[in-house]
């Protein structure tokens, strides 16, 4: 006598918790993606990122400072207006959050 | 989700010098777990779960978060037929206000929303005031 899990052809989906190291077809292109992701940033780029975790690390207070004061070096490549936008939205953050931070 | 623990894992590995991710299969895996249950049955919700449960626990990933979160998710996005409207700065401030605790889900979910368009789509622009 066969079980319900042999007739039915429903392949059911592998639980995030079991390993599985094949990649399925929508993996593929998610790592395809991230690779032309990794390739077509600019050695600037690059070294706008490398400086922003040297300076800033993990603390995303003074990363925010230096967003809000527009010398994030994340900054350095934008035009006037998206930095503009950058610091106005960083700021309107910091006050969100500081004032969140008292209510609680 | 589109991408399981292991994906993230490895390609997360592809970022660090050594080649070797600076995290655990188990942080992926309570990433994962907390973004399907934000998505919950809609896909585009897909990029903003991932975004909101890997910024959360971006001092996992060491520095490599600066540089694996927003690729990470706007790759997801992209295998979903969508681009993300934001650069990296408007994604690092939005993990650092997760990381502080006081962006919550239902900000970033309305976030992504605005931002999220599908690839190819013009940009939307205020209208013109008539003269």
């Amino acid at each position: 006598m066969r079980t319900v899990a042999e007739t039915d052809p429903t392949p059911s989906p592998a639980p995030a918790s079991e390993v599985r190291l094949v990649p399925t077809p929508d993996e593929e292109r998610v790592s395809a993606a991230l690779q032309r992701r990794r390739e077509q940033r600019t050695p600037a780029q690059r070294e706008a990122i490398a400086d922003a975790v040297a300076r800033y690390g993990d603390d995303p207070d003074r990363a925010l400072q230096a967003i809000a004061e527009g010398t994030h070096p994340l900054q350095r490549d934008l035009d006037a207006a998206a930095l503009e936008r950058s610091q106005r939205l960083a700021a309107a953050g910091n006050a969100l959050d500081a004032m969140a931070a008292r209510s609680e | 989700m589109i991408v399981g623990p292991d994906r993230l894992l490895a390609e997360l590995g592809r970022y660090a010098e050594s080649g070797r991710p600076p995290t655990t299969r188990d942080t992926f895996v309570e990433a994962l777990a907390e973004a399907e249950q934000l998505r919950g049955a809609d896909p585009r919700s897909e990029p903003a779960a991932l975004f909101f449960a890997l910024a959360k626990r971006s001092r996992a990933m060491g520095g490599l978060a600066e540089y694996f979160v927003p690729d990470i998710v706007r790759a997801v996005a992209e295998v979903l037929g969508y681009e993300i409207d934001a650069d990296d700065v408007v994604l690092t401030i939005y993990r650092a206000r997760i990381l502080r605790g006081f962006l919550r889900w239902p900000e970033v979910h309305a976030a992504f929303a605005e931002r999220l368009r599908p690839i190819g789509a013009p940009e939307v622009t205020a209208p013109k005031r008539p003269r």
